[in-house]
């Protein structure tokens, strides 16, 4: 633009006071954000097989996942009915039933209650009809690829509608092909949840942290991230492939055609980020632990023996170390940020105006979903 | 009584050229009927300018590019009454053609972008929170005040090309805190969620607020934090075609409105609209007007469609294409059309049958004078406007039903948000 539009000295983002950092904010944003919308609980790959379960926590919620025999992931709160406690621990393997620690109370896999082990009296077994209606209590659940999403509160537009601009914008790719990879990164990082998320909206700071990205598609050729709903999508095209970039620069296969050259990246608010290169698929899950600290993971998939095998291993090394040390350049001005945001000199983010709408938007929605339990359809 | 700055008063006596004086005068006595007591800088314009309303607007401008006028902040402007290229409408008057076209390209010599869109907030580089702007295109103006959180009033030609020229406008209407607060309160608690996850609610509500409320500001309770940027837009469009909206609140949802507290001054005593679906549904009727024979076309796009929007077209037409006779017409920016190209969809949307019109309006103007007959839209701004400027019959319908209308050649409403049930 010709006449400047330069940046404007005000604030443009307005989240309320202790966003980053209170406990309070952090409770009733768990309750609001996490729990009313579409949130990723887990991965299918995690139980490959018919009978396979593991627990997971997500918003401070004990659930379990479950592979059922007829190969379908549910998802059920983890609590038996019994005494409330914690129907698995660990991830099992290959059952038929779900059993209880405590008192042996057994659940079939689609999550009705089946065995009371002397229940009625010393050597009593009550044996549940199938058809009682009494078990696990199911979550929401919906899959995409091999991702386990989560509507905890369940009264989130339905799923396909979240999901729907990433479906659309990479209609084309196949993904049928995709296996996990052999390796998850894990960071734990000192920092609020929101600070991660912000990161991976912001499009601008890619040329001054990340050289690799920079030169592997400079800024002045990026756009910056597109605002749908609750999806965030961006995309950037790359001129020559390069190890780490792409799992195989030769690029023999690739997930769309049309694809080969282009990055995309989807961030579903609240929790996951996935970015869809040519030949593979990184998926960041993010969980928030405390006011000042998230962890996250990094998962990678492959398509078909490339996401294993001995040939490739090498190349897989490559993006992996790609990703653990863009990701490491990330941390340090996240963490700083948790510390620079308490400061009484920090008046609020300046947004640009041509880089910051989908960070504008981001703190829009946070305070909508903040401002919606109060609200009729609450 | 404005009290102005050295600069300004140096500009109203003339010593910096005798545009801006006369911009100045203009802005001036504009302050002055506004009430402000003084005049703010402004970071950006968008003007009506480029619409060619009749010889005085060829004039104003030429004379304005003479003295050697140019805009002194980034400047965006309306879609033309033509297209720049390609054949118009049936009845289009081919002088008035040419002077909507050499009008057009006029307003650029002042230093104006090539946006010709009423949807410059769609543009990179837009602006954000809180700045103050001089915007001329009403559903743009709601947009800017209640979407992004910016101020602007609702400006007119030639007084809009007067703010751009001296980067200021008189500090009054919805430039002030104060001036920016829901006067009345509109809930929509009763309404069922299916309609209001819907882009359709925000259609239909728009049209409604319009009609109930006049220029006074809403705050509307009740919609779902799923509640997309496009349907608001959608809401602010309507309700200033049907009314006069300029700004107004989504509770939760709005920048300015993080609750009702924040909304309102005060909200003892604000009057309260309860929205049931059954008034949305007489929106519906309002909008639609009934006509037999077969369809001749679909318009989509008003507002200028979005990039989010033709994601949403292209994953409803899932490869299929227009019914050949059938116009299925996407009025969008040029901004827009070269980012589809970029991105290969250009070539999708062709091969669909879907042709895009830039620059100009297809309810408003000559690209398509002389439009008649049974058309499509999912547009409530588009359906108020357009039996106004042509000879149709309305058969309004959701983004889905336009698109199987299309495809299949007659009007159907294939959406589920129409289930009876939801509309009591």
């Amino acid at each position: 633009m010709s006449q400047g539009g330069g940046l404007r000295d005000t604030v443009a983002l307005d989240l309320p006071e202790g966003a980053y950092g209170s406990e309070s904010f952090f409770v009733r944003e768990r309750e609001a954000v996490f729990r009313g919308t579409w949130t990723l609980a887990g991965f299918g790959y995690q139980i490959p097989e018919p009978g396979d379960a593991m627990p997971v926590t997500v918003a401070g919620l004990p659930l379990l996942l479950v592979r059922s025999e007829t190969g379908e992931v549910r998802v059920f709160h983890n609590v038996c009915l019994h005494r409330g406690c914690p129907l698995i621990r660990e991830p099992v393997r290959r059952q038929k039933r779900l059993t209880c620690l405590y008192h042996g109370w057994a659940y079939d896999l689609g999550g009705r209650l089946r065995a009371r082990p002397y229940f009625l009296e010393g050597g009593r077994h009550d044996i549940v009809d199938r058809k009682s209606g009494l078990g696990l209590e199911p979550v929401r659940s919906a899959q995409w690829s091999d991702l386990v999403f989560v509507n905890l509160g369940g009264k989130a537009a339905p799923f396909e509608e979240y999901a729907r601009p990433m479906l659309s914008r990479v209609a084309d790719y196949d993904l049928s092909m995709l296996r996990h990879g052999d390796r998850v990164l894990d960071f734990d990082v000192a920092g609020n949840w929101k600070l991660v998320a912000e990161n991976w909206l912001d499009a601008l700071h890619i040329f001054a942290i990340h050289p690799e990205l920079n030169d592997f598609a400079d800024q002045s050729g990026r756009e910056r991230t597109e605002v749908d709903g609750h999806m965030f999508p961006g995309v950037y095209e790359f001129a020559e492939p390069r190890a780490g970039m792409v799992l195989d620069p030769g690029r023999r296969r690739v997930m769309s055609r049309e694809g080969a050259n282009r990055v995309w990246s989807f961030y579903m608010f609240p929790s996951v980020f996935i970015q869809v290169r040519p030949d593979h698929l990184v998926v960041f899950d993010l969980v928030p632990v405390a006011p000042d600290r998230t962890r996250e993971h990094i998962h990678f998939y492959f398509m078909g023996a490339a996401a294993d095998d001995t040939e490739n291993a090498e190349a897989r090394r490559i993006v992996y170390e790609a990703w653990d040390a863009i990701n490491a350049q990330d941390i340090g001005p996240i963490e700083g940020m948790q510390e620079g945001r308490q400061s009484t000199a920090f008046r609020g983010l300046l947004a640009s105006p041509y880089w910051d709408e989908a960070l504008t938007h981001f703190t829009h929605l946070v305070n909508s979903h903040m401002a919606d339990g109060g609200l009729a359809h609450g | 009584m404005v009290s102005l700055t050295a600069d300004d008063r140096r500009r109203l006596r003339g010593a910096e050229g005798p545009a801006l004086k006369l911009a100045m005068d203009v802005v001036c006595a504009t302050a002055e009927i506004g009430g402000a007591a003084r005049l703010i800088d402004i970071e950006g314009a968008h003007l009506s300018e480029s619409f060619y309303a009749g010889q005085a607007h060829q004039d104003f401008v030429d004379r304005m590019i003479s003295l050697g006028a140019r805009v002194v902040v980034p400047t965006t402007v309306n879609p033309g009454s033509a297209t720049l290229r390609g054949p118009q409408g049936a009845t289009a008057d081919p002088e008035a053609v040419s002077a909507a076209r050499r009008l057009m390209r006029s307003v650029l010599r002042l230093g104006c972008r090539p946006s010709f869109t009423c949807a410059p907030y769609q543009l990179p580089g837009c602006v954000t929170q809180g700045g103050h702007v001089a915007w001329s295109e009403s559903s743009a103006v709601v947009y800017a005040n209640a979407v992004i959180g910016a101020r602007t009033n609702l400006h007119y030609d030639y007084e809009d090309l007067c703010a751009a020229l001296v980067g200021r406008v008189g500090d009054h209407g919805l430039h002030r805190d104060g001036e920016r607060k829901a006067s009345l309160i509109v809930d929509v608690g009763a309404v069922a969620l299916e309609i209001l996850r819907h882009e359709l609610g925000c259609h239909l509500l728009g049209h409604l607020v319009g009609s109930a409320v006049g220029h006074a500001i809403p705050a509307i309770i009740g919609l779902p934090a799923e509640t997309r940027l496009d349907w608001l837009r959608a809401l602010g469009a309507a309700a200033s075609s049907s009314g006069a909206l300029r700004m107004f609140h989504a509770v939760g949802i709005t920048p300015e409105a993080p609750n009702l507290n924040a909304a309102t001054e005060s909200q003892a005593g604000l009057p309260r609209l309860e929205v049931t679906g059954s008034d949305l549904r007489s929106a519906v009727n309002d909008l639609s007007r009934p006509g037999e024979g077969p369809l001749q076309g679909v318009y989509l796009g008003t507002p200028h469609f979005s990039l989010v929007e033709f994601d949403g077209l292209l994953h409803l037409l899932d490869g299929r294409r227009v019914r050949d006779g059938i116009a299925c017409i996407v009025n969008t920016s040029r901004h827009n059309r070269d980012v589809l190209r970029a991105r290969g969809l250009l070539g999708r949307l062709e091969r669909a049958g879907v042709a895009l019109m830039v620059d100009a309006c297809t309810y408003y103007g000559l690209p398509l004078a002389g439009l008649r007959g049974r058309v499509m839209t999912n547009s409530a701004k588009w359906a108020y406007y357009a039996p106004r400027t042509h000879d149709v019959a309305i058969e309004f319908g959701t983004l889905q039903d336009c698109v199987e209308s299309a495809v299949n050649g007659e009007p159907c409403r294939a959406d589920s948000v129409w289930h009876d049930h939801l509309w009591r």
